[in-house]
């Protein structure tokens, strides 16, 4: 098998297991009800590590999962993390992350990108099932949450070789 | 020629991204169509299956959780059932004779059995576990062990006991091979015609999000303010036949009448506590 298709299978794994992750365990370990968003950090390293080509990819599958998973139609999702993944693509190569500081401040604009892009989608297609608030103390756990749990996500991810080299 | 090769070879993400979100956008736009329905079971039966194996790793941290929470409550219990042991006693040869007749019953009738209240031939319950929840924070709904191989259709009702009754959970709305997706009553999208128990005045009810702890009894008829009254029963009435009458729905928590209106509404405390459900029954007809 080669480099690419190894790094492919790693990185659907990883997403795989970031969903599940979050609808099993993370249901229990919630702040106020609220989860953190696993997938979200995974998507936004990979992207970064591996470019817009892969990000797209990782996002669109990441997506499509969750809305299997979940009351979200089909579409929902996979467009919400296309979008984030295609543009944290671009960051490839032009920011030098440290080990908590970049990471976190990724994760954090990245939520509120998603959250932003959520309730435009809703809005637009009136969806009935999803519940988006700006202005929720839950939002800003969701927030926090995620910047806490990245740097760890991060440095666990780091470990991986393939990811290391950077490959594309 | 290969001036479109060497377009194609620059701006391939651009194309790649283009069709991702078009795909997406198909999606949305035929949500509603069968071919996508039958879809999103066949990805809901092959990803939960994967559930099923984690749910495995939070049930234990679930239980150490359950601990610490429990603590509290087991030490006021303690002193209480240290003033009832003496009684206690006296009924434990009845218990475990009881416990005997029990084990041997649930034997004989198979996993599936019948709650008492629910006096109806035509009513199965089939007990089920909560193995997994939405992912994401913006949207609610639970994953159950069982689906279509278990006989579980689309709309099927959701209860789980309380007390000494049982409470409405939600409804089936999506089902995989062997698990299904429940759209829990808090959900912004869930409707139930509803009615007190008491005084018999109907209303519809509908969920406002998992983060709002109650949901809302609309259309109620303005004059049933005089005889309604906080923490009145509030249960399903039993209309469109898709919920069976007299399952517990909550309890009358706030009362909103405004002056310019012709009906009134209701705030209703789910009796259920949804942060802690781990087991559920669907209501099946045979």
């Amino acid at each position: 098998m080669g480099e690419k298709m190894r790094l492919t299978f790693l990185t659907f794994f990883l997403i795989v297991c970031a969903l599940l992750l979050q609808s099993t365990l993370f249901s229990i370990l919630s702040i106020g009800g609220v989860k953190p968003d696993l997938s979200l950090i995974v998507l936004i390293f990979i992207s970064y590590k591996r470019g817009n080509m892969a990000g797209q990819f990782t996002g669109f599958s990441a997506g499509l999962i969750e809305d299997f998973l979940g009351l979200t139609p089909l579409g929902f999702h996979s467009l919400v993390k296309t979008l984030i993944g295609f543009l944290y693509g671009y960051i490839k190569g032009r920011v030098v992350i440290d080990i908590i500081v970049i990471p976190v401040l990724f994760v954090t604009i990245g939520t509120i990108i998603k959250l932003f892009l959520c309730w435009i989608v809703s809005l637009i297609f009136s969806i009935q099932a999803v519940y988006v608030s700006f202005f929720h103390l839950n939002t800003i756990i969701e927030i926090i949450y995620n910047a806490v749990l990245t740097p760890f996500v991060f440095s666990l991810l780091n470990l991986f070789k393939s990811f290391k080299t950077g490959e594309t | 020629m290969r001036s479109i090769k060497y377009f194609l070879k620059r701006y391939v993400h651009l194309i790649i991204f283009i069709v991702l979100v078009s795909l997406s956008f198909i999606l949305l736009f035929s949500a509603r169509t069968e071919v996508l329905k039958s879809i999103k079971s066949s990805g809901l039966t092959l990803f939960s299956s994967f559930q099923l194996g984690f749910s495995g790793i939070s049930d234990i941290f679930s239980g150490i959780s359950g601990h610490f929470q429990d603590i509290k409550k087991v030490r006021e219990e303690l002193a209480l059932t240290q003033q009832k042991l003496d009684k206690a006693y006296q009924l434990i040869d009845e218990i475990e004779d009881l416990k005997k007749q029990n084990i041997k019953l649930r034997g004989v009738i198979g996993y599936s059995f019948t709650i008492p209240s629910l006096y109806d031939d035509s009513i199965r319950i089939l007990p089920a576990q909560v193995i997994a929840k939405q992912p994401g924070n913006y949207s609610s709904c639970m994953t159950i062990n069982k689906g279509k191989k278990d006989g579980i259709k689309i709309n099927m009702p959701v209860i789980a006991p309380y007390e000494e009754h049982q409470g409405l959970v939600g409804k089936i709305l999506t089902v995989g091979g062997n698990t299904s997706i429940v759209l829990p009553l808090y959900n912004t999208s869930f409707y139930i015609s509803a009615r007190f128990k008491d005084t018999e005045y109907e209303g519809l009810i509908n969920g406002l999000g998992e983060n709002i702890p109650h949901i809302l009894m609309q259309y109620v008829a303005k004059h049933a303010k005089a005889e309604i009254k906080y923490g009145d029963l509030v249960i399903s009435s039993g209309m469109g036949e898709l919920y069976p009458r007299g399952i517990h729905i909550g309890k009358v928590n706030a009362i909103k009448a405004k002056p310019y209106e012709t009906s009134m509404e209701c705030e209703i405390v789910p009796v259920i506590d949804f942060s802690r459900l781990e087991n559920v029954y669907v209501i099946m007809k045979r």
